[in-house]
């Protein structure tokens, strides 16, 4: 079942063309990974998706209903259906790890208080974050907090999470943490849209990777294809400087 | 010293008549140009187009009169258009119309002091304009507007000073009326400096405590 689909997108700035008739779908439970050099359109195709960016052409869906920044109450609607991890976590700071997590289930949804924090313990623990529920994002890691982050997308409870490189803030030594926790996410069959430049979690973790060159879709395949044996030279170019040989 | 607080004694009942007046229009002129300020802050930043023009001629043009020219403005010439008020809320609505715009530019600046992350967080989690503002951008565009807000108060209160000119009786015109009766400027106009030394210190020390209950951990 198709649950996001771009069809024919185009994005510019003025004159200056940053997506160029971009088509793709992400079924229910796939995990897409969005790879390609920096300033190639991946963030922004990204941030299409759930209206951060509006777009000048072709068609964005979400559960057959049209990303349109401009009908408030349909991209708010599909704002609580398709979360986002940002690349600078982007966690409140005058709430704590707890808060943060509940602020969207209480304030957006209408949750029950007590219940949503409840559920918002539950998924802290589950991002191995128990002990520092009341902590502010201050006090914690870059790892930490991307985990509050993820947490905080997951207390939606969304029908897919996109992440906009969310482990390129990090220190080497974190990357796992928050790595390990996308994967079980994953495994549970999460729909996922990952614009990364962590190579060996696409290869292992995307059903599916894009290669992005300059706003135009070179590659869509399953990861052995696109990255193993890619068919474009552009491609082949850019993962011979970005893979260890 | 003996003599001056000897002096200082007999003068001081007259002077703090004063003092109720300069904190009465104080008191009104803050409440006045805070709440104005935010509403232009708010209409500066909300994106709508003409909204945030009015706002931005306003402050311009409110900013580039003297406030002692608009308290004249609103004391001598209103009553010509039909509108005529007492001095003490004359004094007011001027001093609160006169601070608006530096109150609109220390909330303004706090608001885009926030990163913009915060309100892209804040509507990926599907919320609207009104609520990122009350949830995410005020809690924290308020502590970096604190101190600048805290400075402009304490200029409001010196400059309540201006009422004097439209015959609100507050400490600055009791305190000349005084010393043109008596001779004694250097007695007089030293308790009168005083007295609005000891008005602001309140202000400061409530200033740094919000500022303190405020803070975050780190």
């Amino acid at each position: 079942m198709t649950l996001i689909s771009l069809s024919n997108v185009r994005k510019s700035y003025g004159k200056h063309e940053v997506i160029r008739d971009v088509s793709t779908s992400v079924d229910k439970g796939e995990v897409l990974c969005l790879i390609g050099p920096s300033g190639s359109g991946k963030s922004t195709l990204l941030r299409c998706i759930n209206g951060l960016e509006d777009y000048q052409g072709g068609e964005i869906l979400v559960h057959g209903a049209r990303v349109d920044r401009k009908d408030r109450n349909g991209i708010r609607d599909i704002r609580t259906r398709v979360s986002m991890v940002f690349q600078r976590f982007n966690l409140f700071p005058h709430r704590t790890a707890l808060e943060n997590v509940a602020e969207g289930p209480i304030y957006v949804k209408g949750e029950p208080r007590a219940e949503a924090l409840e559920r918002s313990t539950e998924l802290l623990a589950r991002v191995g974050l128990a002990d520092k529920i009341d902590a502010h994002p201050g006090q914690l890691s870059g790892g930490q907090q991307q985990r509050v982050a993820i947490a905080r997308a997951l207390g939606m409870k969304p029908d897919a999470i996109l992440f906009d490189e969310p482990t390129s803030a990090l220190d080497p030594e974190l990357v796992g943490e928050v790595l390990g926790v996308m994967r079980s996410l994953a495994d549970e069959g999460m729909t996922m849209v990952v614009v990364t430049h962590e190579m060996g979690f696409a290869r292992d973790v995307a059903d599916r990777v894009i290669f992005l060159d300059g706003g135009v879709l070179l590659e869509d395949g399953p990861p052995e294809e696109v990255l193993v044996r890619p068919q474009n030279p552009r491609t082949q170019d850019f993962l011979r400087r970005i893979l260890p040989s | 010293m003996l003599n001056f607080i000897s002096k200082a004694e007999l003068y001081l009942p007259v002077l703090m008549q004063g003092v109720y007046l300069t904190i009465l229009v104080t008191l009104g002129g803050f409440i006045l140009s805070t709440i104005l300020g935010m509403v232009l802050a708010f209409m500066r930043v909300s994106g709508i187009r003409p909204l945030s023009a009015i706002s931005r001629v306003y402050v311009i043009v409110v900013r580039g009169i003297p406030a002692l020219v608009t308290l004249f403005y609103i004391y001598f010439v209103f009553p010509d258009l039909g509108l005529s008020l007492t001095a003490v809320h004359a004094a007011i609505l001027g001093l609160g119309i006169a601070y608006s715009p530096y109150m609109a530019e220390v909330f303004r600046s706090g608001i885009e002091a926030i990163d913009n992350g915060q309100s892209e967080a804040a509507l990926s989690i599907g919320m609207g304009w009104g609520m990122v503002m009350r949830r995410v951008i005020l809690p924290q565009a308020i502590k970096v507007a604190l101190p600048p807000y805290g400075s402009t108060m304490i200029m409001v209160l010196k400059d309540s000073s201006l009422a004097s000119t439209i015959t609100v009786a507050d400490l600055s015109l009791q305190g000349k009326l005084l010393a043109s009766s008596t001779f004694e400027n250097t007695t007089i106009f030293t308790l009168v400096a005083l007295l609005y030394l000891a008005m602001s210190l309140p202000l400061t020390a409530f200033n740094g405590w919000l500022e303190k209950s405020l803070r975050q951990p780190r």
